[in-house]
């Protein structure tokens, strides 16, 4: 019983700790993807032989998932 | 994020383009940036996006010089232009604050729903670490040395769990002495590699190019934990200490009210998952009732609209390429 409720204090800690950069993260996250559209990215991968793959990874960094 | 992929590889992107995002972008996000600062260090919050990067430039650059198939050249870009004109136009139109507004609703509602239940089952097994592991086990398999890094990218490959979500039991094992390599091994090829993935690997990238796309994260993988190790050597950093100390920068009421935010909004969408799926059993058994009747009124109806709906489209799209 002790167990579970020190794991469930521990994941109420890092749950507390990581929220307010959770909301952060998302509210960017879903501003990158209103304001950047798909068709602009794909029109950077499709050119180059090694530009579109450094710009392919750049693009990645941000968005999320 | 595959199905971005997918639909980039439609649109003509080449091999090392999408090999290259689709190391980066599970790697890392702007979600999973804030997160590692929330509960790993700085130095952590820089590698992790660094090495995502070069990590998809490796694989990227790799997959383009050995083999590369340009892209055609003709068609393409005048179709991309007339869909990306014309999605730009309509979206010109939207007022700057209404979009934030969907951004913010979008971010909310579909991102955290996306990653919520992941990161609760991450949330679990950093406390089951936390609480369980013995501190003597994890410093001698993760303590440092390549047989550490190994071991976290053995246990790392197989399983799925996002960049948000792995941050939590990455914070667990450095607490309980993994060295910060290691930890940078698995926040890197947890997200990027896992079993159920891999079919559509080998669709968008082809065998062996799947093949060169585990290889090449699984070296620069360990070459950045290797590294990162150094570097925490060299300055003589404990992560452990500085991750303790991470803990207390924000109020208290800042902490309690954004999670209670995210479990509001993690309730909300389980309600709206189960009111979902019972509608759709109601449809369900309506449909069996009146099989025949309901499917033919639908195609009917589909058929008569379709012809009604399309045409003026590929008029307008005719007039364009006229005119151009």
């Amino acid at each position: 019983m002790t167990a579970i409720t020190e794991v469930g204090l521990e994941m109420w800690r890092i749950l507390l700790d990581s929220s307010p950069y959770i909301i952060l993260g998302i509210v960017v996250a879903g501003c990158i993807k209103v304001f950047i559209n798909q068709d602009f990215i794909s029109r950077h991968l499709r050119y180059g032989r090694y530009r579109s793959v450094i710009k392919a990874s750049l693009f990645g960094i941000p968005l999320p998932l | 994020m595959l199905p971005a992929a997918a639909s980039f590889k439609k649109q003509g992107a080449n091999k090392g383009a999408l090999a290259s995002f689709l190391v980066s972008t599970p790697e890392s996000g702007v979600d999973s940036i804030a997160i590692t600062y929330a509960l790993l260090d700085p130095i952590m919050t820089v590698a992790r996006p660094l090495a995502a990067f070069v990590t998809g430039i490796s694989a990227g650059l790799l997959e383009n010089t050995l083999n590369w198939e340009a892209a055609p050249d003709d068609d393409g870009p005048a179709s991309l232009n007339v869909t990306g004109g014309g999605k730009n136009s309509v979206e010109e139109k939207i007022p700057f604050t209404a979009r934030f507004l969907h951004g913010l609703r979008y971010g909310f509602k579909e991102i955290w729903a996306d990653i919520a239940l992941w990161f609760f089952v991450g949330l679990f097994l950093a406390g089951i670490i936390t609480v369980y592991m013995p501190e003597s086990l994890s410093q001698m398999i993760l303590g440092g040395g390549i047989v550490a890094l190994l071991a976290m990218l053995l246990m790392g490959m197989p399983i799925y769990i996002c960049a948000t979500a792995s941050t939590p039991i990455a914070a667990a094992f450095l607490l309980k002495g993994a060295s910060p390599g290691a930890v940078l091994v698995f926040l890197l090829v947890g997200p990027a590699t896992n079993m159920t993935s891999l079919s559509v690997l080998i669709r968008i990238l082809g065998k062996m190019g799947t093949v060169r796309y585990l290889s090449v994260i699984a070296v620069v993988s360990i070459l950045f934990g290797l590294g990162l190790d150094g570097v925490y050597n060299y300055f003589d950093i404990e992560a452990h200490a500085v991750i303790s100390e991470m803990r207390e920068t924000l109020p208290y009421w800042l902490k309690l009210g954004s999670a209670i935010v995210l479990i509001l909004l993690f309730c909300q969408h389980l309600l709206d998952q189960y009111r979902l799926r019972r509608m759709k059993r109601r449809k369900n058994q309506f449909i069996a009732d009146f099989p025949m009747v309901d499917s033919q009124i639908k195609s009917k109806q589909g058929n008569r609209q379709v012809p009604v709906f399309v045409e003026p489209h590929r008029k307008s799209k005719g007039q364009k390429k006229e005119k151009g």
